[in-house]
């Protein structure tokens, strides 16, 4: 695996994408890995398009350049196809199937296909799902972030104890549990998928 | 304060920085990117025992942290780049009699205009001012500059500036904390000194002399600091300020040659270690957020030192001059230079876009189609700043140019067009911190004018954040409760009433009334923001397909529980239950349940 570890977090805003960032950045500290990173703040968290950059490792700017990004984690599918120029060819997305669409006065939502599509131009794997729906399962959609999060552990430059750690730090207490479910589920799904009988590199597209 | 490494947002790696400095009081106005900064000070505040407050506005914060400093305390003022227009009067004159307590200024600029009117930049205000500013490259960096700024500031006697920017800002890193600086507690207080502090032209003029003298000494001092550093390679320069020195840096990671490099941190620049670089440079690209400051500080240095060499940057369009720099603008600036080709990147796909809108259940929403309902499509909706800007979808904000212009706007439009109802919109916390005397200029200059202050209890835009509206402070005690009614007919108005915006009927018919009456009339629409409501969902609402003409009514109120499908209204599990829609439905197809009822 490369050092440094980059990452682009997108979604819509109050879709928790900020506890995203911290959950990761929290675990790089735990494990004594540098990282940097940058999110949105202020008038786009009002619905608005919201991204966050990680970059696990990282020593330079904020930002992941385009075309960099190793891994594109995407809570919303349109969002997906917007932020996926910064996918590097090799890299993974992961995206969360369930859309919410913006409330732009006519225009309709775009085939689930055509922004897959887009994804996929980019030379990256997917791995692709309606994991709001599973969310909704455990107990909420509100952990659907950190759900992806377990989904994504395997990649990721950290060791799935250091994000359990560090969901301690940046979860408040009462709802400790229930996210360390999320994790937990994402992962094994993941593994689910990669594991020799599993249905290798699904997508759903 | 116990070593430690945590992942911190920059604006909270300054917050430890000031408290690390040795900050005694901290006085702010809230302000994307800067708000997080006063936010993490007021939860460190108890256990480091300082004092930390919101300000009404800037130009209020800058002269209360300057009254600390001239006690001798460490102060800080704290606020984004368009607030030091606010504070620019006393911005000026602080810098003429300067401080006695270090006092650090913290500005926050926003370069491509994330959450913002404009893109200035703020250490242009430090020239003006001739004031020292530093600006980091890092959170770490941050830290850093913030904690040693106060000794400095004392040490010249002089307010400095921090300028941060968005990516700063907003930017994470690992940030590893250090102890707070124990101050001694021997500060004699304020001392009288009528000279220095009062500034009527004879001291004025001494003043502004002592001012240039300074210049020469902070200059020197410019020269010794790690802020700056020059790190020598191939005869192409690049100069990086502030963070895009990360991005230069990550530039040349990729690539095989191996330019000489010149980090800059501080203004006034570092003309010796410059002078070193320059020498024998023959092409110099200078990067930086903003305006060109190093870049044409440099072009004027050159014509000194090396006239031979050229000059790269915003000026020759190398680099765009409007938005944010970027590792991507940095490389193509190189390569450019270098006369090496490069593969395009890519283009953004055209999707649909999805801008803020207001959420759902917000009071806004109400208030706006309220007022839109009523005045009509003549009247004119001169806007302010806040959460109800984003009115602009659903065309109730017809202006916005800075808080509290919209009243004065508004007073000016009414003034030569008597024709058209002219109705001015501005929030709680705009009203407190700009529109009061726009408000009495207003009345005492018989403006005919409809003021609507859209009280919703909190500035919402910023991040929620009290006001001197709400009745606690920014460390949660209980305080005076300015009473908004009171204070708006303190200011003349004839008429001023208080609507609920969710009980529509009555607003409308009380609305109607005041439309035709003379003279300035306000309106409170009071009702929190909905996400400072902790358990909405009052109502149920339902659709009789039968009555819904497809009228689209609902669905143009622009809620995002509102979705269009099969031409129909269908309510999504965002809806907070407010009941708007079912009042504005023609056809009575929208109806509300009580919820478990
Ligand atoms: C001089 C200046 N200071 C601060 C800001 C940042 N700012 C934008 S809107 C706003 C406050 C909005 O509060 P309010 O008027 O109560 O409206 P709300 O967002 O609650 O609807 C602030 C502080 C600014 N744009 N200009
Ligand atoms: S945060 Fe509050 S004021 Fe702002 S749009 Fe949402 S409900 Fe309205």
């Amino acid at each position: 695996m490369k050092k440094t570890v980059d990452i682009v977090i997108c979604g819509v805003g109050g879709q928790g994408i900020i506890l995203v960032s911290d959950l990761l950045g929290e675990a790089c500290v735990k494990a004594g890995l540098p990282v940097t990173g940058s999110e949105t703040h202020g008038m786009a968290q009002r619905g608005g398009s919201v991204e966050a950059h990680i970059r696990m490792g990282g020593v330079f700017g904020p930002k992941v350049p385009l075309q960099q990004a190793d891994l594109l984690l995407a809570l919303e599918p349109l969002e997906a196809a917007r932020f996926s120029l910064y996918l590097r060819a090799e890299g993974l997305a992961i995206v969360n199937l369930a859309p919410i669409k913006p409330i732009t006065q006519k225009t309709t939502y775009p085939q689930q296909s055509e922004l897959l599509a887009l994804v996929k131009k980019t030379g990256a794997n997917m791995i692709a799902d309606d994991f709001t729906c599973y969310a909704r399962k455990i107990g909420s959609e509100k952990i659907l972030n950190v759900l992806m999060v377990g989904v994504a552990s395997p990649f990721l430059p950290v060791g799935f104890d250091c994000l359990r750690e560090a969901l301690k730090t940046v979860v408040r207490e009462k709802f400790w549990k229930i996210n360390e479910q999320a994790l937990q589920w994402g992962r094994d799904y993941c593994q689910r998928i990669f594991s020799p009988q599993g249905e290798q590199g699904r997508d759903h597209a | 304060m116990v070593m430690k490494r945590a992942y911190l947002l920059g604006n909270h790696a300054v917050a430890y920085g000031l408290v690390e400095g040795g900050l005694q009081a901290a006085f702010a106005y809230p302000g994307t990117p800067s708000s997080e900064i006063t936010e993490k000070l007021a939860s460190l505040a108890e256990q480091y025992r300082f004092y930390v407050e919101w300000s009404i506005n800037e130009k209020v914060a800058l002269e209360t942290a300057y009254g600390v400093a001239l006690s001798g305390r460490r102060a800080a003022a704290i606020m984004k780049h368009v607030g030091l227009n606010v504070a620019a009067d006393p911005l000026m004159t602080a810098a003429y009699t300067g401080v006695v307590g270090g006092l650090v200024i913290v500005v926050a600029d926003d370069p491509g205009i994330h959450s913002s009117q404009n893109e200035q930049d703020s250490r242009q205000y430090a020239l003006f001012a001739k004031l020292p500013c530093f600006e980091p490259a890092s959170p770490q960096e941050a830290l850093e500059m913030v904690k040693f700024s106060f000794a400095f500031s004392e040490k010249i006697s002089q307010p400095v500036i921090i300028r941060l920017v968005t990516r700063l800002a907003h930017g994470k890193a690992a940030v590893t904390l250090g102890q707070r600086i124990e101050l001694s507690q021997s500060t004699t207080g304020f001392k009288k000194e009528p000279s220095r502090w009062v500034m009527v032209p004879a001291n004025a003029r001494q003043a502004h002399r002592r001012l240039n003298e300074t210049q020469k000494v902070v200059a020197e001092a410019m020269e010794e600091l790690e802020f700056n550093y020059f790190q020598p390679g191939e005869e192409g320069l690049v100069i990086a300020s502030g963070l895009t020195w990360f991005y230069v840096r990550e530039v040349f990671a990729k690539q095989e040659n191996n330019w000489s490099l010149v980090k800059i941190g501080t203004y006034p620049l570092p003309e010796k270690l410059l002078a070193k670089a320059l020498k024998r440079a023959k092409k110099v690209l200078v990067v930086e957020e903003g305006e060109p400051v190093v870049e044409q500080w440099v072009e004027r240095l050159l014509c000194k030192i090396n006239p031979g060499a050229t000059v790269h940057g915003k000026e020759d369009g190398c680099l765009p001059r409007e938005g944010e720099v970027s590792v991507e603008l940095v490389e193509k600036a190189v390569n450019q230079l270098a006369g090496k080709q490069m593969n395009p990147k890519p283009v953004p796909p055209s999707l649909l876009p999805r801008s803020p809108v207001l959420c759902p259940g917000c009071p806004h929403r109400a208030s706006l189609h309220l007022l839109k309902k009523v005045f009509g499509r003549k009247a004119i909706f001169p806007g302010d700043i806040g959460c109800y800007t984003l009115g602009v979808n659903i065309g109730a904000i017809d202006t916005c140019l800075c808080m509290g212009a919209g009243l004065s706007t508004g007073a000016g439009l009414a003034r030569l067009e008597p024709d058209r109802p002219v109705v001015a919109i501005i929030g709680d916390s705009t009203f407190f911190h700009a529109g009061i005397p726009a408000l009495i200029n207003a009345t005492y200059n018989q403006a005919e004018l409809v003021v609507a202050i859209l009280d919703n209890r909190t500035t919402a835009m910023t991040g929620h954040q009290p006001h001197p509206g709400i009745g606690y402070t920014a460390t949660g005690e209980k305080t005076t409760e300015i009473d908004l009614e009171k204070l708006c007919q303190a200011c003349g108005a004839k008429q001023v009433i208080i609507l609920d915006p969710y009980q529509v009927a009555e607003s409308l018919s009380v609305l109607k009334q005041l439309k035709d009456q003379p003279g300035v009339r306000v309106i409170i629409f009071r009702r929190a923001c909905i996400l400072l409501e902790k358990t909405h969902h009052r109502f149920e609402i339902t659709l009789d397909e039968d009555k819904c003409q497809g009228c689209q009514v609902c669905f143009y109120l622009g809620c995002p529980a509102i979705e269009w499908v099969n031409n129909r209204p269908v309510i999504n599990n965002s809806c907070t239950g407010c009941g708007l829609c079912v009042a504005f439905c023609p056809h009575q197809a929208l109806n509300k349940y009580e919820k478990n009822s």
